[in-house]
């Protein structure tokens, strides 16, 4: 292109190009030819399908700190060679073998307490301790969600199993888990993913129910179900497919196929449709991303008023770094779905959290007790109930 | 290769299953810092409205690239990829005039984020179309990308100036369109290939590239298009395989696409294919080549000096800068250095993170070597992505260069942030030369604390630290809240560089002793009483420019952090489990004038 030329072109469109709108270019001479003209892409309509409705949905945090020093769980997955390094493979607890970071293996690490799950998790986690790379900084999540249905029925939920045998039992007792599962009371353990944090503790939970029905999502690596097996289950194992599966009127869970550092695969968060307010969304970390989560209710969940009425857990905003820093970022990104009620913890961040608070969105203060860091959090012993 | 190393879940080859699959490559792409640094990948945006699409950004090139999905059959997916310039591309004058016209309008940006639902974007600023050809039975993939070296379009009768009669923007018989999109393919090439080499840990088994003279396209003053031949451009078939070698299946996709084409495979001793043996993602017979370079899991940590004046808010943009890490899942090393002898920001973080404190003194005066040693010492344990050095308020940076510049060898330096105290900045630029230093050293200038001044005084802060360094960009904040990626997009690699030039034309740079000022450090034995400890700080002489510390006051359940600067001063609560030894500690000028205020408490 010569030069005067070249000059006319950067004159026009930094001139008043934007003034003359697409209808003069044709005047000019100027026509678009695209090899993409044909392009055709299927539409995806918003399906919403009605699951039905509940009447309240109360969650207990049992406990929301899956590990007490993130310094340390950095510098560990660091050093075991970044995110993508088989969680199996850390030498964590409970699956420590002695020869230190990043050179375990799930079969090593569970010949040393197998013969101990799940009833004698106490010696268990004494070997552990022996063996595993700083087993003083697991914690773990789970939370107890109770639904009320609209005849007044009340039904409980497990989320999760943690982490650490020794803080885990500390945390059920605490919060009468042990009794609820004795008594029969806890109609399933429902597993979000198969992250150490969430999973690991899974021998505290059928200590006081063996033969608890359990759900996980698709993706489960294959340590991960022969862990369920060595932990001692004996109940049923329901296995939840991609996009949604019911699990009681007003209440079901949804599976999205992410990827998760450590080596994992899949996550499942819960939804309730609480009659007369709108949806309450639970999530365990949300590894695919608030908005995915969100906007996935958004297509395809029906729910009272078309309302994002409340949500818990730890929320993460999106498993992509976003090109344009001026949209990463979780106090944007919640915005637009103007929730009635915000319990959030775990992996949210507490300078996120405090700065909803300064954002004036509705977040539910907790009582940082319990090892939990912050009032901006709903901490571990704290309740919500939703509707 | 194992398929199920990208990919775990069940695949049936409909275009939702292509979607899951290039939504893992990019989540697992995005986890992986090496991959990031060693391909230049700077992120992507998922957008899930209306149709899904990615939009992704590389080092080498302002605009942003868009991939969608376009179909999927029997096994084999076609993604279509887009090049959308940024309006100040250089770029932009090789699109089409449409396509720069568009790139000029307000909301350009913000539709380019979710182009699928825009057809106008849809249709135009296409360069390549990706074809995945998966077979999950045979642990087998086909990468294949159809491009062209230029894409053309002719003006047969030009292009009149809407403005000038009788002048052209483009004169008849020229070109409208000239884009390389070869070239604008090749950083995205290089990360998708790179991405699934080192996922599936599996260099790709062939690659072969194909070529056949393309035709450009001349539009007449009516409209009317018709193709034109033209020796330049040339159609491009850049194919791949993993796992078994599959020369047939490479030609089952080809042959629809290269019909009436006379398509010839271009010999590996050619140019441009041995450009390629030098890519990180290919390793032919020569075990010499580069796959080996994307088995590496060790890079360079970037170091980033956080300088500012006391009570600026470094240690504020500290936290910031560790949560939004942590959250990312990347890991954060720090170096603190402080000037009273005691690791007080240490305490200050709510976060006990991987820290390093240099108590002996200040970086900018006594410590050379030690920086090199403190950041081996954090290293000793896992290599963070990322190593933040939080200089004293009192330091000179340019002090610091020489240093930084010798660990080369340990760090890739990205730059240094200077905060500053807005609503102080006029007072200490004329009391102190550090605090000029510190801004004229800066390739980022944080000018924190805006809410406290009116726009005039904003205004006259901004000329002020525009006169002191014009390269520095200036991101202005309250409580230093920024997303970090933003600051570092402020940083150009080569600004250090500059102001190490700066240094060279100085004859003595300024330290803090020469501006007299020193530190004191009190512990508290006892609890203080409320009212008249701030009765105390509201009486300090201006000579006390800084006072921090942690105070126990009477009948509280907590511990109180104390943040005083220049006359204003606030008390934050401690969380309960946090207990340590009660201390003040006084920064300023002549303290030495002031040890009967100091032993008040």
């Amino acid at each position: 292109m010569q030069a005067e030329q070249k000059n006319n072109r950067r004159d026009f469109l930094k001139g008043a190009v934007t003034g003359l709108g697409f209808g003069t270019l044709a005047t000019m001479g100027m026509f678009s030819y695209s090899p993409m003209r044909s392009i055709f892409l299927p539409q995806t309509p918003r399906e919403m399908s009605d699951f039905g409705a509940v009447k309240s949905v109360k969650v207990t945090n049992i406990s929301e700190t899956s590990w007490f020093d993130n310094a340390t769980l950095m510098g560990d997955m660091k050093g075991a060679g970044g995110l993508l390094v088989n969680q199996y493979l850390y030498n964590w607890p409970p699956f420590g073998d002695g020869t230190g970071l990043a050179k375990g293996s799930y079969e090593r690490g569970i010949a040393k307490i197998k013969h101990l799950l799940p009833n004698r998790l106490e010696e268990a986690w004494d070997i552990v301790k022996e063996n595993s790379v700083n087993p003083q900084n697991a914690g773990g999540f789970a939370a107890l969600v109770e639904i009320e249905h609209l005849d007044g029925q009340k039904k409980k939920y497990l989320l999760d199993s943690g982490w650490s045998y020794e803080w885990m039992d500390e945390a059920f007792k605490r919060e009468g888990i042990d009794k609820m599962l004795q008594n029969g009371e806890i109609e399933a353990l429902i597993i979000s993913h198969e992250h150490f944090d969430h999973f690991w503790g899974l021998p505290v939970t059928l200590k006081y129910a063996p033969n608890i029905k359990m759900i996980i999502p698709d993706g489960f690596y294959k340590e991960g179900l022969q862990y369920i097996k060595d932990s001692g289950h004996t109940g049923e194992l329901i296995v939840h497919k991609k996009g949604r599966n019911d699990i009681e009127p007003g209440f079901c869970a949804y599976t999205f196929d992410v990827p998760i550092i450590c080596r994992v695969f899949g996550e499942l968060s819960l939804f309730a449709n609480v009659e007369g307010k709108g949806l309450v969304s639970i999530t365990g970390c949300c590894h695919q991303g608030i908005i995915q989560f969100i906007s996935t209710a958004k297509d395809e969940l029906k729910y009272d008023n078309d309302k994002m009425y409340g949500i818990y857990g730890g929320l993460h905003i999106s498993p992509f770094d976003d090109w344009d820093p001026k949209y990463d970022d979780l106090v944007i990104s919640m915005e637009k779905w103007d929730f009635s009620v915000i319990a959030c913890n775990h992996c949210t961040g507490v300078l996120t959290a405090e700065k909803f608070l300064r954002a004036g969105y509705p977040v539910v203060e907790g009582t940082a007790r319990h090892r939990s860091k912050s009032h901006a959090y709903l901490g571990n012993g704290d309740q919500i109930t939703f509707g | 290769m194992n398929l199920s190393q990208l990919y775990p879940a069940s695949f049936d080859g409909s275009m939702n299953s292509f979607k899951s699959f290039m939504r893992a490559i990019l989540t697992k792409s995005s986890y992986d810092s090496t991959l990031k640094k060693i391909t230049g990948f700077k992120g992507v945006f998922l957008n899930q409205q209306g149709n899904e699409c990615w939009t992704l950004k590389f080092e080498s090139f302002p605009g942003i690239f868009g991939l969608i999905l376009g179909e999927a059959k029997e096994g084999v997916g076609k993604f279509y990829l887009y090049y959308f310039p940024s309006p100040e591309d250089s770029m932009i004058e090789r699109h089409s005039l449409i396509e720069g016209a568009m790139a000029q309008e307000g909301d350009y940006i913000k539709k380019v984020r979710s182009f699928p639902n825009f057809p106008m974007f849809l249709s135009h600023f296409y360069i390549s179309t990706l074809t995945l050809s998966i077979d999950f039975l045979e642990n087998s993939l086909i990468v294949l990308y159809e491009t062209a070296t230029r894409d053309r379009i002719y003006a047969k009768d030009g292009v009149k100036s809407p403005f000038k009669q009788d002048e052209f923007i483009i004169k008849p018989d020229e070109l409208d369109k000239d884009l390389p999109s070869f070239r604008i393919l090749l950083p995205f090439m290089n990360f998708f290939n790179s991405a699934i080499t080192r996922l599936s840990n599996t260099p790709p088994s062939s690659f072969q590239i194909y070529k056949a003279n393309k035709k450009s396209i001349m539009y007449d003053k009516f409209g009317n298009m018709e193709e034109k031949k033209d020796l330049i451009p040339l159609n491009l078939w850049l194919a791949l395989s993993y796992g078994k070698e599959n020369e047939n299946g490479i030609e089952t996709l080809l042959k629809p696409l290269t019909k009436g084409k006379n398509a010839q495979k271009i010999h590996e001793k050619m140019s441009l294919s041995s450009f390629f043996q030098k890519a990180p993602w290919l390793c032919t017979k020569h075990e010499t080549f580069n796959y080996p370079l994307l088995k590496k899991d060790y890079l360079k940590p970037r170091l980033v000096v956080i300088a500012g004046f006391l009570g600026s808010g470094k240690t504020t943009l500290l936290q910031q800068y560790i949560e939004h890490e942590t959250k990312k899942n990347r890991f954060i090393g720090i170096v603190q250095n402080e000037i009273g002898k005691v690791g007080l920001d240490g305490k200050l973080l709510d976060y006990n993170y991987s820290m390093v404190e240099m108590d002996e003194g200040c970086v900018c005066c006594s410590l050379s070597g030690q920086l090199r040693s403190g950041i081996n010492t954090l290293m000793k344990k896992a290599v963070p992505d990322t190593i933040l050095l939080e200089t004293t308020g009192v330091a000179n940076p340019f002090n610091l260069l020489q240093e930084l510049n010798e660990l080369d060898d340990l760090v890739d330096l990205e730059g240094i942030i200077t905060v500053v105290d807005a609503s102080n900045a006029m007072y200490a630029s004329k009391e102190f030369t550090v605090f000029n230093n510190q801004i004229r050293a800066a390739d980022v200038l944080l000018l924190n604390k805006i809410d406290l001044l009116d726009n005039e005084e904003l205004e006259e802060v901004e000329l002020f630290l525009k006169e002191n360094n014009r390269c520095a960009k200036v991101l202005k904040t309250v409580g230093c809240d920024i997303n970090p990626n933003l600051l570092l997009q402020s940083i150009g690699d080569t600004t250090a560089q500059m102001a190490s030039l700066l240094l060279e034309d100085e004859d003595s740079p300024t330290n803090h002793i020469q501006d007299g000022i020193s530190s004191v450090k009190i512990n508290m034995q006892k609890p203080l009483k409320r009212s008249e400890f701030k009765e105390y700080l509201s009486m300090l002489p201006p000579n006390i420019y800084r006072v921090k510390g942690i105070v126990q006051f009477e009948n509280e359940p907590t511990q109180s952090i104390v943040q005083y600067v220049h006359g204003e001063y606030e008390f934050l609560n401690q969380y309960e489990e946090q207990n340590s030894e009660a201390f003040l500690v006084y920064i300023g000028k002549k303290l030495e004038d002031l040890k009967p205020i100091l032993n008040k408490l």
